[in-house]
């Protein structure tokens, strides 16, 4: 892969164009992260609003009807609830893997049952979320969909 | 070697044929002659089995926090089906309603173990999956770190 950057003072934006010989999974995903590179929503801590880049978060909670986008090191609030957020970062490698949790797919470590038939994941930094067994298919779906990406 | 995905394939192929050729040799000659004596347990039987998906379609879409208390209503709900159409079919000879948990029991453990195994199987493909993810993603980063 070949990196060209070039500085243009009057582009008002960053562009990037993609130059490949054949399209193959390898470009289409490349393609696909850059595309999703900047997408951000908004969230609240404290008061204060914060754009949330859509890579760096976790995961996204609903509890009591309320809605918490998390990151590696924080925790945010958003007015949105689960399922708008959803509709948002349909696009994106986000699942959802209980009718109270979307989960970045990047930073799923496992998953696994439990004794009584219950379900979690284990994420990159240790943390362990709920999974329900309703979702399972979807789940296995949006990894089989992601599979080519 | 025989995989058991091609068993399952062909369990599976097999029954269904069971219930195609079930149905056509039960209810087309009924239709043609219309005797519906013979045909009528099994259109009974597929009405109720009819209900019994669509009421499970319901409670697999509605999130129970507890797998084992979805197992018990879908069980509940299962007897339920099954007692109300063999008290209008009159399926069950007046005595012998136990026989009604001693034929959905044992059928409904049979289908909750093949539920079990196909989670299990599910879970597994899932985990594969984030293994070679997870791959593609240190060895991006490791390119990036080496580039920069």
């Amino acid at each position: 892969l070949k990196v060209i950057k070039k500085q243009i003072e009057s582009q008002s934006e960053i562009e990037v164009e993609v130059r490949y010989a054949k399209m193959d999974s390898t470009v289409h995903g490349l393609i696909k992260r850059i595309e999703h590179f900047g997408r951000s929503i908004y969230g609240t801590d404290n008061g204060r609003q914060y754009k949330i880049q859509v890579g760096d978060i976790y995961y996204i909670e609903s509890v009591d009807k309320k809605t918490f986008i998390y990151t590696k090191e924080a925790v945010f609030r958003s007015e949105l609830r689960l399922y708008q957020l959803f509709e948002i970062l349909k696009e994106t490698d986000f699942v959802q893997v209980s009718k109270f949790c979307i989960v970045n797919m990047d930073v799923m470590e496992s998953i696994r049952t439990l004794p009584g038939s219950r379900m979690e994941s284990t994420l990159i930094n240790g943390e362990k979320i709920n999974v329900s067994r309703t979702y399972l298919s979807e789940i296995k779906a949006a990894f089989i969909a992601k599979e080519d990406d | 070697m025989i995989s058991l995905n091609r068993i399952k394939e062909f369990i599976k192929k097999w029954i269904m044929l069971f219930g195609l050729v079930s149905v056509s040799i039960t209810v087309i000659p009924a239709l043609i002659s219309g005797n519906w004596e013979f045909a009528s347990t099994f259109v009974q039987i597929m009405f109720a089995l009819l209900v019994i998906c669509l009421l499970q379609l319901f409670t697999d879409k509605i999130s129970i926090r507890t797998p084992i208390l979805k197992y018990l209503i879908d069980l509940g709900m299962t007897l339920s089906v099954v007692s109300f159409f063999g008290w209008i079919f009159k399926w069950f000879e007046p005595g012998y309603v136990w026989m009604m948990f001693v034929m959905v029991i044992p059928s409904y453990i049979v289908g909750a173990f093949l539920d079990l195994v196909k989670v299990k199987k599910d879970v597994d493909f899932i985990n594969k999956q984030i293994t070679i993810r997870r791959k593609k993603i240190n060895a991006d980063l490791g390119k990036n770190q080496n580039e920069s």
